[in-house]
């Protein structure tokens, strides 16, 4: 029995034994009818209504899109009630609004982009190429103590 | 080789590729990845000498919140459209293909019109890209996007202009998808910008240099 880590590790990156990801490598391996999707009955139950919107990925509607667009409209409008009413959330007010952000990079990435639908490769390679960007960023950030500030001293 | 030809991507595209990949759109997504980089980069160095400013305009001085969630809006119904755009060309619909393409280029041209107001506006309220620190990261930061928007939009036209002149091939459809992944990443981009710079860093205000400068301010 794999342990808890190497299940989610195979979940995330695998394309077989019940990952999230499990995209069909041939067309004849597609799902009949379709609209079962490429995902089985693994991932979340948003996945299956993602799955019956859009054939399971193979064919996206218009309407799938729209709904996606519609989405990502409502997203910004939270973003933007939610910055009218910061002292609200006091210093949680930072990470709600990174996490929305991240929602709304996710969902274009996703959807917009096919990375969703499309092979782990290109998934990998952007998500390393992001992850790196993260480090960077986190360690520039801390070198300049942006992130834990030193306290103040008189030159 | 026989597997890789058996390969049938999502999209239609059969890919005699190691990947089952084609290599342009590989290597597309290894371009978006580093650009990744290029503006992490940027908003990184925003961070870094945020609340740094000693001299005035301060973000919450300029920030227009109401204007700048009206062109975040545009940008996001963009990415609406282009995703639409390449729908309609996979089903070889070019009617279709063509308005969305050209929907795409207009509404990204309305971001940019947004832009050019907003920082004709700051540059009328005294912030330039040498005033302080946050004029010279947010220009740089937001200049580029910019740059970035105004290519796509070029791109954007041009392939238009290449579909009215009847140049609308089997191949084009995979044109029009780099051209997509391209678009889609400015707009997530703008996502974070839009979150970082307006909406987090709008209370940004005067830096604190020395426990004498905050003195002067607090007496002052």
């Amino acid at each position: 029995m794999a342990n808890p880590i190497s299940r989610a590790w195979r979940k995330l990156f695998y394309q077989d034994g019940g990952s999230y990801f499990l995209l069909p490598k041939v067309d004849s391996a597609f799902p009949d009818p379709p609209n079962e999707g490429p995902f089985g009955d693994a991932g979340p139950p948003v996945w299956h209504w993602i799955d019956r919107l859009t054939y399971g990925g193979k064919v996206a509607t218009p309407f799938f899109y729209t709904i996606i667009g519609v989405l990502l409209g409502l997203l910004t409008l939270i973003e933007v009630y939610f910055f009218t009413i910061d002292d609200f959330f006091g210093s949680f007010f930072v990470t709600v609004m990174l996490l929305l952000a991240l929602l709304k990079f996710v969902i274009v990435v996703a959807f917009f982009m096919h990375l969703r639908f499309d092979k782990n490769l290109l998934t990998l390679v952007f998500t390393s190429g992001f992850l790196i960007a993260i480090l960077v960023f986190v360690i520039m950030l801390s070198v300049q103590g942006q992130i834990a500030p030193a306290p103040l001293v008189a030159p | 080789m026989a597997q890789a030809a058996t390969v049938q991507e999502q999209h239609g595209h059969i890919a005699d590729t190691n990947t089952g990949i084609s290599n342009r759109k590989l290597l597309m997504w290894v371009f978006l990845a580093s650009d990744c980089l290029f503006f992490g980069s940027f908003i990184a160095t925003y961070l870094v000498y945020r609340n740094e400013s000693l001299a005035g305009p301060y973000p919450n001085e300029v920030l227009d919140i109401p204007i700048t969630s009206v062109s975040t809006f545009v940008l996001l119904m963009s990415s609406l459209a282009m995703v639409l755009a390449l729908h309609y060309a996979q089903k070889d619909q070019l009617g279709l293909t063509r308005f969305w393409i050209l929907a795409v280029a207009v509404l990204g041209a309305i971001f940019l019109g947004f832009q050019v107001f907003e920082f004709t506006t700051f540059v009328n309220e005294g912030l330039t890209i040498r005033s302080n620190l946050f004029g010279t990261t947010f220009f740089i930061l937001t200049g580029f996007h910019g740059l970035h928007v105004l290519m796509g939009v070029l791109w954007l036209l041009g392939m238009a202009f290449a579909h009215f002149k009847g140049a609308l091939t089997s191949r084009s459809v995979e044109d029009l998808e780099m051209a997509g992944l391209y678009w889609h990443f400015v707009d997530i981009v703008w996502i974070i910008i839009f979150t970082v710079i307006y909406l987090i860093g709008f209370s940004d205000g005067e830096g604190i240099e020395t426990i004498e400068h905050a003195a002067s301010i607090i007496g002052g």
